[in-house]
């Protein structure tokens, strides 16, 4: 395909974007619900493990930063604990996922935040910053999320793959994952894989040939 | 009772049209794969259901188009769900102005092939509230548009549904069949 065109050329590493999403296209429902997203689903987590190897940086917003961080925080701190917002115990994946992130470092971009608890985090005050990290070498880096970041990288053209992982509801309501994207983008169907749960994991590249 | 199935196309992000009603990147689904999936869809239904706007696209167009699938279309009898519609020209079309649940549930009722809803967003909405449809066949087409009209736009309660298949076709759409859970 295209990636023999020439062998000088190094192939940059790309940003995937990879969230879980409803039917109808909703990160979270009308009252900011993620049950559906976050019940356990040993396929969910084999998709996302496999997609990490390649990853060496996870990106996410200023909005979805602190949840992620006191959820994760707190699994590793006590492993064995009672969780916030799910109210249950982690499963050995949400553990062995606590320790692959503790490791890996994170990006949050916010012109606003001024501190994280978490040694692996570094703010990020510029979208240009991204850019010049995705210039370097490197590994994949992936977008956790939330919606607003998505929308602003799509809109700065800095997503090159979306995997977005369609749960079997609708959600009627909530946030949109693209909601400020500001124009159309044609995609590439990269994969489409149904798993056993009812979930299709999709696949596609923002930059169709 | 046979079934009534609602087939649209959406994209990625589940809009049915653009922000200005644009609906020029559902020709993407167009190729050989839904061809295929097209002509044995309508050898698969007796009657098609529509609402209003659905309605006066497909009576704009089909009437003059040529081959097997718009003989088909043309042939097959259609019910056009509209408050307003007086008149309706397009061979076996006939308007049903109200009691639509009942009038579905009559159609179910009735001996034959399964029943198709085409795109029609608001229809869709009343029929599920209704607990009419007995599958979804979403076809999304490789576009983020960002806005315009949303598939799902009149429904305010979560549904849960269990998904029946995901086929890709050769132009990039997923058509993804679900059935209520």
């Amino acid at each position: 395909m295209s990636e023999k065109k020439s062998s000088k050329v190094k192939k940059m590493r790309k940003i995937i974007a990879a969230l879980q999403v409803s039917v109808d296209g909703f990160i979270e429902g009308p009252n900011g619900e993620l049950d559906w997203a976050m019940a356990e689903d040993e396929e969910t987590w084999k998709d996302l493990f496999e997609m990490l190897e390649s990853v060496d940086t996870f990106i996410l917003g200023r909005v979805m930063y602190p949840a992620y961080e006191q959820y994760w925080l707190a699994i590793l701190a006590n492993p064995a604990g009672i969780l916030p917002v799910s109210g249950r115990i982690a499963s050995k994946n949400e553990i062995a996922y606590a320790r692959l992130a503790d490791k890996t470092p994170h990006l949050v971009l916010s012109k606003t935040l001024d501190k994280v608890a978490w040694q692996t985090t570094r703010i990020v005050r510029d979208a240009k910053e991204i850019r010049k990290l995705k210039q370097q070498s490197g590994k994949d880096m992936q977008v956790v999320g939330g919606a607003t970041l998505v929308s602003s990288l799509m809109n700065l053209g800095l997503i090159d793959e979306l995997r977005l992982m369609v749960n079997p509801l609708v959600l009627a309501g909530g946030k949109a994952l693209f909601k400020e994207v500001k124009e159309r983008h044609a995609l590439k169907l990269v994969r489409a894989k149904p798993l056993k749960s009812g979930k299709v994991s999709l696949t596609y590249s923002t930059n169709p040939e | 009772m046979r079934k009534l199935f609602w087939q649209m196309n959406v994209t990625v992000d589940g809009f049915m049209e653009g922000p200005n009603r644009e609906l020029d990147y559902t020709a993407q689904v167009l190729d050989k794969d839904f061809d295929r999936y097209a002509t044995e869809m309508l050898e698969s239904i007796d009657g098609i259901l529509l609402g209003r706007v659905t309605y006066q696209l497909f009576a704009g167009y089909w009437p003059s188009a040529t081959g097997q699938d718009a003989d088909r279309m043309n042939e097959l009898p259609k019910t056009v769900f509209s408050r307003t519609l007086q008149e309706v020209e397009w061979k076996n079309s006939r308007v049903v102005q109200e009691n639509i649940a009942e009038e579905v549930v009559r159609l179910k009722q009735k001996r034959g092939k399964d029943l198709a809803l085409f795109g029609s967003a608001d229809l869709a909405s009343t029929f599920i509230r209704h607990g009419l449809i007995d599958e979804y066949r979403i076809l999304v087409t490789p576009f983020v548009l960002g806005s315009g009209m949303p598939m799902f736009k009149g429904i305010k309660d979560r549904l849960t549904l269990k998904l029946l298949k995901a086929t890709t076709w050769s132009s990039g759409v997923v058509a993804l069949c679900y059935q209520p859970a």
